[in-house]
């Protein structure tokens, strides 16, 4: 039954191909279309159009969690400029839930304003980067907390739990993506003289150059002193490895003077009872893919990589045959498939891996 | 095309018009991609669309109270946006051809030499379209909002965007005809 006639056009095709069209409609078009060869090719046409179109290659989007803290810097900055004008508060600068461990004073609102159009100029211009990694659980935290502590401000913790990734903007405009299971310490804000945070765990830096205040990361007992730069610091299994993307940091061994310089590119790796390594070039891609949402492996112990995954998935992993435990896996994973990385490391190493709920078994 | 949840934006957009921050949030990291290409479909440059994207949810919201629940929420950013990349291109006159270092189709990718001519043929042919006539295809095809939803976004009739919509298949038609035979 037929109410109205419709009119074929390019609205009409275009629900077709979007196939929004009801049974009427598609009905309706199926007559259209074999009423004649031209009809055909018109369609034909415009769904090549269509599909073609949607092909072209876009630019990367910008990263979600740098434009969040730029548009909350923004916000921020409007409030203070020109009150009359903001109708709400700035949002809060700290992007994810923290937890207060120390009360003390934090500064008056007015001045925080102003800090953060600072930092988001610094952030902008200076911006610098480097990754840092650490595990056990700190015996290091209170002699820490009494470093920090002792710049009078309070100190925060920002705890990403398995299976989260976080980043933080700090009140110098610094970035911090914390890596999963990681924990940084941080004042509310810094003092005159100095930026100290502490790790644990893994996490990259992107530090506002401040040459008069200097930027220090403790993890586990090393001490690694920025300007202004960008690194990963990485400290699991009492290793703390340091690699610096941009820029030139110093780290030390603490209570010691020695300190080791790293260039551009270069990692050391500081062991409990050896001490620092010599510093070499080192794989950024590798180091650093966890940033792009991967796993990276390279000859790395299977022991090894389901430490790593049990923490990015919160899952527990038994062994039911010691000797599996040391074969060796390398490759690049995406992170969206747990059971797709399982098929991929069963083929390779003829294992059998069983995902149960958040049990894994290796047999 | 990046799918999107309307349920859960309309569910936001409630928390948005309280002020409430997480829904903001939310509604940033679900609707950013959508915005900065849509954007950047007008201004050819990824500088310039990721400012204008800023710019696009600061105005957002700004104005969150005012925020029409009725209509559609996605309709409203995209509107912001919409006014916005007009006023940028009347501030500026477009450049036609776009700067070779925005165009990030890798020279190097040799897999496919044809594959590569036809996305550079397509991404001029939909530059060279009129303004208008641009939003509505790439509104229409990208983002997949339907001709009322257009008609909204644009503030013109829904007859003009079938007009601008036809016209728009008829010439990157007749440009891309080479492609598509």
């Amino acid at each position: 039954m037929k109410l109205m006639p419709q009119i074929i056009d390019s609205q009409f095709l275009i629900k077709i191909i979007k196939s929004e069209a009801n049974q009427e409609e598609k009905q309706l078009f199926e007559n259209w279309l074999n009423e004649s060869d031209e009809n055909k090719e018109e369609f034909g046409t415009l769904v090549l159009l269509w599909k073609k179109v949607a092909d072209s290659k876009l630019p990367p989007i910008p990263d979600q969690d740098i434009q969040w803290a730029k548009l909350q810097n923004q916000l921020a900055k409007l409030n203070s400029v020109e009150p009359e004008e903001a109708k709400y508060p700035p949002l809060k600068v700290v992007v994810p839930e923290t937890e207060l461990i120390s009360k003390k004073k934090i500064g008056e609102k007015k001045d925080y304003g102003w800090i953060l159009k600072v930092a988001a100029v610094f952030v902008i211009l200076f911006s610098i980067p480097l990754l840092i990694y650490i595990n056990k659980n700190s015996k290091s935290a209170h002699r820490v907390k009494q470093i920090i502590s002792s710049q009078t401000e309070s100190l925060y913790s920002l705890v990403a739990g398995k299976g989260e990734r976080k980043t933080i903007l700090l009140s110098d405009g610094s970035l911090v993506y914390l890596n999963v299971d990681s924990k940084l310490i941080y004042p509310a804000r810094f003092t005159d003289s100095s930026r100290v945070v502490e790790l644990i765990g893994e996490a990259y830096f992107s530090i506002s150059h401040d040459a008069s205040k200097p930027f220090k990361v403790i993890c586990s007992n090393t001490i690694t002193v920025v300007k202004g730069t960008e690194f990963n610091i990485k400290n699991r299994n009492d290793l703390v490895r340091i690699l610096l993307t941009k820029g030139i940091v110093e780290t030390f061994e603490k209570d010691s003077n020695k300190g080791i310089t790293l260039k551009k590119g270069e990692m050391v790796t500081f062991d409990e009872k050896i001490g620092f390594s010599k510093p070499a070039k080192a794989n950024i891609k590798h180091f650093l893919a966890w940033r792009k949402g991967k796993f990276s492996f390279s000859h790395t112990p299977l022991e090894d990589v389901m430490e790593e995954i049990s923490r990015f998935y919160n899952v527990q992993v038994v062994f039911r045959n010691p000797a599996e435990r040391s074969k060796n896996i390398t490759g690049v994973f995406d992170t969206d498939s747990l059971e797709h990385i399982f098929s991929i490391i069963s083929l390779t190493l003829d294992v059998k891996i069983d995902l149960n709920g958040s049990k894994v078994i290796v047999q | 095309m990046i799918k999107i949840d309307n349920a859960r934006v309309l569910f936001l957009l409630r928390g948005i018009k309280q002020k409430d921050e997480a829904a903001f949030k939310e509604f940033f990291f679900l609707m950013q991609p959508s915005i900065f290409y849509y954007l950047f479909k007008f201004v050819y440059n990824k500088a310039t669309a990721e400012d204008l994207t800023q710019e696009t949810f600061i105005k957002f919201w700004l104005n969150a109270d005012r925020l029409d629940l009725t209509l559609s929420g996605k309709a409203y950013l995209y509107k912001i946006a919409h006014n916005l990349a007009i006023n940028h291109s009347k501030r500026k006159p477009q450049t036609s051809a776009y700067d070779a270092e925005e165009h990030h189709l890798n020279k190097s990718d040799k897999t496919n030499m044809d594959y590569v001519f036809l996305l550079d043929d397509y991404q001029k042919a939909v530059n060279s379209l009129p303004e208008r006539c641009r939003a509505v295809f790439v509104l229409c095809r990208f983002d997949g909002f339907e001709y009322s939803e257009i008609a909204e976004i644009m503030e013109i009739s829904l007859q003009t965007v079938k007009n601008q919509m036809s016209k728009a298949l008829a010439v990157l038609r007749k440009r891309l005809q080479s492609h598509l035979n």
